[in-house]
């Protein structure tokens, strides 16, 4: 045996015992029901948002599934039971790890036997090409047709990819692309206030905006744009987005509210200010922002 | 020269590495994407108001315990009618759209269906003023750890399940109902589960 062999037949061997080993050593300590729990809501899609699993999620339907998953645990069910009785809920798209059945499966066939092919071909054309000492003249009519084939093969393939974009995924009416990816307007506005709560208003931003690509009248992503751009130093562009949502949405209490903070704090205006947020009390008197509503209507009374 | 290419290259079918060959695997290669495309292209567009769910054709989950106005209310109790379950919130606007179509479909149906509504991620005293102001006397559940919402496999609201007398999940609705649209898809049951 040659050296060049042997060391082949060595690199063989130890790649093969350092799986062995790591596969082994890996199943042999036992988890927690916790770590258990941990794991498998690590690999479920939290319902409500936006590519995060229901572990890294403080939304309360991811707060929902992982009771699921503990309780699950609990009882002693199997990994797949657990997942099962999520698929059976929610549909295979709550699982963040495609499964290899069905439909699905293509995510993995389909790379496997493109590699496969194109590894096919390459070898084949490398054993038909010209050695060393052969002429290798070619025609160029050779060359264009391949390269017009090569051409075709890249177009079908672009138009293909963007067919499969525009038509697979899981998605809600009205949207147009994979499902993770883009969201309804509910899930985003849902995201968005989470990221208001957490102080990300920028990210709150580009979500509102999401849901105004999908519905350029949403009365709640209107108004809270409205409201952080006013935020942002832009009074003007902030109370015309207010407005429209206003117009959209006559009954939509919060536009109510940032259109009258808008016309007492920035635009000196506490008359209309204070019709403004009046009305917003007849609409919501138990919103969480009454009583500074009711604040800023007492300053507004006050100054006319 | 001319004698040397044909050796190299002869004319004799499409042997390995030949342009033949590769034009062939080509070929294979864009009608396996093709074929792939029309898989998915033909599939149910998700863009219809009517989803997919796992539940649909399935005795729907039992919901029990009380409204946010008191009353005692079981899923299983309303067998023998129509059941629209709703979920919903008052922050969600295309809730707030809906709301009045619901309200017309509940006064239409005359007994033969039954609106019943979960709230999603809500509050049940805004809840209750919410319906003060716009109408609607169905039974409204409050669904505080979101159990509900999971049990049925909701995403976000407003979602709708039709409901049949039998107790089994007929549709799946996501997005806005319109009475229009209830009453079609009640007609449409109607004479599925007739004809069973």
């Amino acid at each position: 045996m040659s050296v060049r062999r042997l060391a082949w037949v060595a690199l063989g061997m130890v790649a093969t015992v350092t799986f062995a080993f790591a596969v082994l050593n890996g199943g042999s300590t036992p988890e927690t029901p916790a770590a258990r729990s941990e794991r498998l809501a690590a690999g479920i899609r939290c319902p409500t948002c936006q590519g995060l699993s229901a572990a890294e999620s403080d939304a309360k339907a991811a707060s929902a599934v992982r009771a699921e998953i503990t309780r699950r645990v609990v009882e002693g069910q199997s990994d797949a039971e657990i997942r099962q009785a999520l698929v059976d809920r929610y549909g295979r798209g709550i699982l963040l790890t495609p499964e290899g059945q069905g439909v699905a499966a293509l995510v993995w066939a389909v790379p496997v036997v493109v590699v496969v092919v194109a590894g096919a071909a390459l070898a084949l054309r490398l054993r038909g090409a010209p050695k060393v000492g052969d002429v290798g003249v070619r025609s160029r009519p050779t060359l264009v047709k391949r390269a017009a084939l090569a051409g075709v093969v890249i177009a079908a393939a672009v138009g293909a990819g963007t067919v499969v974009a525009r038509t697979a995924g899981e998605r809600l009416p009205g949207e147009s692309a994979t499902g993770s990816v883009d969201l309804g307007p509910a899930q985003l506005l849902i995201e968005a206030r989470r990221r208001l709560e957490q102080g990300d208003a920028v990210e709150a931003l580009r979500l509102y905006d999401r849901v105004l690509e999908q519905d350029r009248a949403h009365p709640e992503a209107l108004a809270y744009r409205g409201w952080l751009v006013r935020l942002a130093g832009q009074t003007q562009e902030g109370l015309d987005l207010v407005d429209t949502a206003i117009a959209a949405d006559p009954e939509y209490a919060d536009a109510r509210l940032f259109k009258g903070v808008m016309l007492l704090e920035d635009l000196n205006q506490p008359a209309a200010a204070a019709e403004e947020l009046r009305r917003f009390l007849d609409l919501a008197p138990e919103s969480e922002f009454a009583a500074q509503a009711r604040a800023s209507l007492a300053q507004a009374e006050a100054a006319t | 020269m001319n004698v040397e290419l044909e050796e190299v290259r002869p004319e004799s079918g499409p042997t390995a590495g030949s342009p033949r060959a590769v034009r062939w695997i080509a070929g294979g290669l864009a009608v396996a994407v093709l074929a792939f495309v029309a898989l998915l292209a033909t599939r149910q567009p998700a863009a219809t108001r009517i989803a997919d769910s796992p539940l649909v054709g399935r005795l729907a989950p039992e919901i029990s315990g009380s409204a946010v106005d008191g009353r005692a209310v079981r899923l299983s109790g309303l067998r023998g009618r129509y059941v629209v379950l709703n979920f919903f919130a008052t922050w969600c606007v295309p809730c707030q759209r809906e709301h009045p179509e619901l309200r017309d479909f509940a006064d239409a149906a005359d007994g033969k269906a039954e609106v019943v509504a979960v709230i999603f991620d809500d509050d049940p005293a805004r809840v209750r003023e919410f319906f003060e102001r716009r109408g609607g006397d169905w039974p409204v559940l409050d669904d505080p750890g979101g159990k509900v919402a999971l049990d049925y496999g909701v995403r976000g609201p407003p979602e709708s399940f039709l409901i049949a007398p039998d107790g089994v999940v007929v549709s799946r609705i996501v997005g806005e109902v319109t009475t229009e649209g209830l009453t079609a898809l009640v007609a449409r049951a109607e004479s599925n589960f007739a004809s069973t």
